[in-house]
């Protein structure tokens, strides 16, 4: 891994000595205002492969990055109704229906039960509809937080980026601009003086 | 955020409704007075007397006395909190709570009708012995009356209607309170003459001596007592609306930071005092429709049914306003959005305090809280003429909307949303309408669905004096605080 | 608005009283001047510097504590039920009441994260995370005293429909069953609320411990965190979800647990306010319990420029106004009992009230929860960390009496006359309920040493910092909408010491 310093000269020299297991450039910035311009910037230049980092979510970068929205509301809402038909089929199975097993399931011996009592209907629906109340809600929480990391490919314990010293303060107090040498617009000279002309305070490269 | 821009956006905000807009208002007034005066008259040359007109008059009033109410607490409760993004549309809801004093107005013929106690709308406001005169006969029923207090349709020997069965239902017979050969006093055949009067009056016959009845009707429900309590609610309720908006519309001119301070101040002890007149609102002009039903939520459930229709009116004013050119620069997608999280919110608050004080009501199973439901349909071994609207409440009113709106698309949409606010308020209608008119007697049965042009015009009458006083209203000052603290935090707001 | 201040040095920005409110500005919420750096190294030092001496005595106190439950439930399991005094009529009683009375506190947590969320009220972010915390330990306190009612706790998976060949299945009618659902669910969500919250933390503590195992430890448990916005965004979203998910929740289950009492028909029980009245009661008692754990917090973790008064005042607040609903519902349910006319339910107020042998618990009930929070009305007094400190303690002490009062004095009472009995626990059931406190903070005390007990990004995404365009030319902005917060002109600057 080499520094490329923010003056000419010494960017110049350090970009010959690249070796090809470079996946990219990573920029530091210490200001919300500027990495937030810059990454407008950068999605402006018409990068597909970067992103920012950042200890908190900023406010409107979405809009500068140019992210579209997450389906992630649409899955929560399917494993919600999801959730809400289990449990409708749930309490009516285990209290209303002497449903059996199905021909090639008949093995399970599994089996509803009618359950009378308490002078209520079979399939009372009043009092089933907390539990479906709350099957649905565990569903959808399910779903949001395992939707949530598996559309972001969580966990994954290795990164690249973990080998630069500087990034451990992107979880404190640093703001990143990583692009990905596999971009078809990464140019390393170009792309580096893009980030830096945006008031990086360093630019380095990340190595495989 | 820089303010900069949101000063230069506002310049060009059209804040003033454009002049002949309150011509329209006194319009829509003199339409809905007439349409109330026809009612009267329909039901006055109908076969009802006056009656049904007085009992469709409650009803047309009772929708909008609790969007009137719920506007008003909420009006409390964003000065309470400091709340920054409802600043824009302040002036609205204030409006919609200072229309308390002509829904008053509109209340004089119920007040009346208790006055006169002949029992037209409510059932206790008739003469009643004391309880204790009610000692002897019947002792051993008397000592435990008090339990058994749900005589809704009490089996009756005679009616009105000339060959209108007497109606003896298993559970009427069962709840059958202590019966005494008792004559009301001073009421003789032919004396008293009222269509459909309820059970408990009827001339020269002999009555029930309903003790609970007779209880309330010399304790809480004594009907001076009650009267004084209905105005003193309306007064106070009123007077804050009239304090809230007045020092509001004083911050136009001024722009003065302490009035938001004070109105602050003050709500907290506000909010409780009226918090607790719309709860007795509530029980003492429609749980008290049933004298012998008491549920506790009741209040809560009116504030919560009240509180989503309000929320659809107000964005429907809105809707209605931007699409005039009003508040196209101080009010946004994201005002909406927010109003229609609201309306969400109260989708499922709503659900959540019917189906509690319902399926609480339902599960435990005792006489005398289930009739109430009974009447309105709710049951599903014997349904009856109110069964669809107690199916409109679940479906309707919660099961549609409720994934209607769930999704943020809908509600920052205009017509989305201003689809589902007129969906919503349709079902509101159909909840009050459920709320009372089941309470009243037609021909000995109270299953009997009741809607006619009396009805219709009094809800579509009520309804045109208020929209009408309310665009008055609007006409004669701005359509949002103007120079308020919290105009630029209300513009700056943004959902995530 | 956010963007008070431009310069963080400035000393106004320093030394400030944030809880005066000043219309159409909002106060800064984390004080001290400090920045994004400074919010990282004081929360994390919490739990990568040394722990203070107190940390080792509070946790030996706290666990001995532990050790005296873990005997209570030894003795319980080894001997029955019986131990417990529990008797007929009151067949419910230190269990159920101690179970509500927990479930109770968690719901605060899950108001402040999820709910003060959705209504965008930016000070959560100071304490949501141990409230959040405090949520599970006390969720995991609560759902232990059902779960050793039970009696034969070996066979307590039996609450759960697991298939089995005898068709034995449980009875979905059940409020008792409701709750194994919506208690389980509440659990789960709230560990999975607070847990994705933690994430980012994590991840922050990784990148700052020097230790290889803890940043090892820190490493897997932050599962790669790193700050990227793609993973923000959905996130976010995830977050709102989860919040839009949770408020319903928490909802549900004191409504659920207010349902064990209320489709009963026995009086004083069966009312239809029940649900939202023990809702309210909830957070009261949730809102105490928060401020008990925040006021000493704050004091000996260093962090009052981050829990300031300002959140300690709005925390005040939200505690009188949810005293005064519960207050609401007692007024409701006297005045019902009252109005109804019903033999039974009068009977049960008047002797819940006046005469009955319970009447002074009901008044003490009165005492902690309708009138003591009155004081709260007074800022001077909200104002003073010592006064919310002993009106905190006395909320949760009537929080605890209303358990009892509605437990206890509607059972001890039934219809028939030669059924009436009395309740008294037994030393087992006080040794348990002193011993689930040795639990709570335990819990909670490892919690403090060993997570991030801030939730420094959302913290420092409320930091006028954090908002583009904050150092943009146009300074006027802050004399017009922003303006400065200055509460009081001549609140001179003191040197401060950090």
């Amino acid at each position: 891994m080499e520094a490329i310093q923010p003056t000419a000269d010494h960017a110049t020299s350090s970009i010959d000595v690249i070796v090809p297991t470079v996946v990219g450039l990573c920029a530091e910035f210490d200001d919300v205002t500027a990495v937030t311009e810059t990454a407008a910037r950068v999605r402006d230049a018409g990068f597909k492969y970067w992103d920012v980092h950042s200890p908190f979510p900023i406010h409107g970068i979405d809009h500068a990055m140019g992210i579209r929205p997450t389906i992630l509301p649409v899955l929560v809402l399917m494993g919600g109704l999801t959730g809400c038909l289990f449990g409708i089929t749930m309490t009516a199975w285990i209290n209303a229906f002497e449903f059996k097993m199905p021909a090639p399931f008949n093995w399970t011996n599994l089996q509803g039960y009618q359950f009378f009592i308490s002078g209520k209907p079979l399939w009372s629906l009043p009092a089933f509809i907390p539990v479906i109340f709350e099957c649905t809600v565990l569903f959808s929480a399910l779903t949001t937080v395992f939707g949530m990391l598996l559309l972001n490919k969580l966990p994954m314990l290795y990164n690249p980026l973990f080998r630069l010293k500087n990034f451990r303060r992107a979880t404190s107090d640093r703001f990143f601009i990583v692009i990905d040498a596999g971009d078809p617009n990464f140019d390393r000279q170009k792309t580096a003086e893009l980030l830096r002309s945006g008031g990086a305070v360093s630019v380095e490269t990340v190595d495989e | 955020m820089g303010s900069h821009s949101h000063a230069n956006r506002l310049d060009s905000d059209v804040t003033r409704l454009r002049p002949g807009n309150g011509g329209i208002g006194i319009f829509l007034m003199l339409a809905g007075l007439a349409g109330v005066i026809v009612a009267a008259i329909v039901s006055y040359t109908g076969a009802h007397d006056l009656v049904r007109f007085y009992r469709a008059l409650l009803f047309g009033v009772a929708g909008y006395l609790a969007i009137s109410c719920s506007a008003l607490l909420f009006v409390l409760i964003n000065h309470l909190v400091r709340a920054g993004w409802i600043t824009n549309v302040r002036r609205v809801l204030e409006t919609l709570a200072i229309q308390i004093p002509l829904l008053g107005i509109l209340l004089i013929p119920t007040i009346i009708t208790v006055a006169k106690q002949d029992g037209t709308i409510y059932s206790w406001a008739v003469p009643s012995d004391t309880p204790e005169v009610h000692h002897g006969a019947g002792d051993a029923h008397a000592a435990t009356a008090g339990d058994q207090h749900g005589a809704p349709a009490a089996p009756h020997v005679d009616n009105h209607a000339a060959g209108a069965k007497p109606v003896h239902t298993e559970t009427a017979k069962l709840q059958h309170v202590g019966k005494t050969d008792n004559i009301i006093p001073g009421y003789h055949a032919g004396e008293v003459s009222l269509p459909y009067p309820n059970e408990q009056v009827r001339p020269g016959v002999e009555r029930d001596f309903d003790r609970l009845v007779a209880e309330k009707n010399h304790g809480w429900l004594k009907p001076a007592f009650w009267i004084f309590r209905i105005i003193a609610y309306l007064a106070i309720l009123t007077w804050v609306a009239w304090y809230y908006r007045s020092r509001s519309i004083a911050q136009d001119a001024t722009g003065d930071v302490d009035i938001s301070s004070n109105l602050q101040k003050i709500s907290g002890p506000l909010l409780m005092a009226c918090g607790l007149i719309v709860t007795f609102i509530a029980f003492d002009m429609f749980m008290s429709l049933d004298p012998h039903w008491f549920s506790t939520m009741y209040g809560v459930y009116f504030f919560a049914s009240g509180t989503q229709a309000m929320w659809a009116v107000m964005c429907l004013t809105f809707i209605i306003l931007q699409s005039r050119g009003y508040l196209k620069e101080s009010i946004g997608t994201e005002h909406f959005h927010d109003m229609g999280k609201m309306l969400w919110a109260f989708i499922v608050f709503f659900a959540y305090i019917a189906f509690s004080q319902y399926m609480l009501q339902w599960y435990a199973n005792m006489p005398e809280e289930t009739f109430w439901y009974d009447k309105r349909g709710y049951s599903t071994a014997h349904p009856n003429g109110y069964t669809p609207f107690a199916l409109i409440l679940l479906i309707g009113r919660f099961i549609i909307p409720f994934l209607g709106l769930v999704s943020r698309h809908v509600k920052r949409n205009r017509f989305g949303l201003g689809f589902w606010s007129v969906w919503l308020l349709a079902c509101f209608f159909c909840d009050i309408y459920l709320l009372i008119m089941p309470e009243f007697h037609w021909a000995g049965t109270t299953h009997e669905l009741r809607f006619g042009l009396p009805e219709f015009l009094c809800v579509a009458g009520v309804g045109a004096l208020w929209l009408g006083n309310m665009i008055r209203m609007l006409a004669a000052n701005a359509l949002r605080p103007l120079r308020d603290p919290r105009v630029h935090e209300s513009l700056a707001i943004q959902n995530i | 608005m956010a963007t008070i201040y431009s310069d963080p040095s400035t000393t106004i920005y320093r030394e400030i009283d944030n809880a005066v409110e000043i219309p159409g500005k909002r106060a800064p919420l984390v004080l001290g001047g400090r920045d994004f750096t400074s919010v990282t190294e004081v929360v994390t030092d919490v739990n990568l510097k040394p722990a203070p001496f107190g940390w080792y005595v509070g946790f030996g106190v706290a666990f001995s504590f532990f050790l005296l439950y873990v005997f209570c439930v030894g003795m319980l399991l080894t001997t029955g039920v019986g131990v417990w005094g529990n008797n007929q009529p009151v067949a419910w009683a230190f269990d159920i009441i101690n179970f509500v009375f927990w479930v109770g506190i968690g719901h605060a947590g899950t108001l402040i994260s999820a709910i003060l969320y959705l209504f965008r009220q930016n000070w959560r972010t100071g304490i949501n995370r141990f409230a959040e915390a405090m949520t599970i330990f006390a969720v995991v306190c609560a759902g232990l005293y059902p779960a050793l009612h039970v009696g034969r706790v070996w066979l307590a998976y039996w609450l759960f429909p697991i298939p089995n060949q005898m068709a034995m299945w449980p009875q979905a009618r059940s409020p008792l069953w409701w709750d194994v659902f919506a208690v389980s669910t509440y659990a789960t969500v709230s560990l999975l609320f607070w847990y994705v919250g933690m994430i980012p933390d994590l991840a922050t503590l990784r990148d700052r411990s020097k230790a290889r195992l803890a940043e090892f430890i820190y490493g897997i448990a932050s599962l790669g965190w790193n700050g990227s916005c793609r993973h923000w965004h959905r996130y976010e979203r995830a977050y709102l979800l989860l919040a839009a998910l949770a408020t319903p929740l928490v909802l549900s289950v004191h409504s659920v647990v207010s349902f064990d009492f209320a489709t009963s028909q026995l009086p004083g029980w069966h009312t239809t306010i029940l649900p939202p009245y023990f809702v309210a009661g909830a957070i009261f008692g949730g809102f105490a319990m928060v401020l008990v754990l925040a006021i000493p917090a704050r004091e000996w973790f260093g962090l009052k420029d981050i829990i300031t008064m300002r959140h300690l005042d709005n925390m005040a607040k939200i505690m009188l106004a949810t005293g005064m609903i519960v207050s609401y519902a007692y007024c409701m349910e006297l005045f019902i009992a009252w109005y109804s006319g019903a033999h039974y339910e009068q009977s049960l107020f008047k002797f819940r009230a006046l005469g009955g042998p319970y009447a002074w618990s009901f008044w003490a009930m009165m005492f902690c929860n309708a009138m003591v929070p009155q004081v709260l009305w007074v800022r001077k007094w909200r104002m003073n960390p010592w006064i919310l400190f002993l009106v905190a303690n006395i909320a949760n002490i009537g929080m605890w009496w209303e358990r009892f009062v509605i437990i206890v004095t509607s059972l001890n009472r039934d219809f028939l006359p030669s059924s009436w009995g009395l309740y008294w626990p037994t030393w087992i059931e006080v040794g348990m309920f002193a011993g689930s406190f040795g639990l709570f903070f335990t819990l909670f005390l490892l919690f403090c040493r060993f997570l991030p007990i801030v939730a420094m990004a959302e913290v420092k995404s409320i930091m006028p910092e954090a908002h583009p365009h904050h150092q943009e030319p146009h300074k006027q902005t802050h004399d017009e909408a922003a303006g400065d917060y200055r509460p009081d002109e001549h609140h001179v600057p003191k040197p401060k010491a950090h």
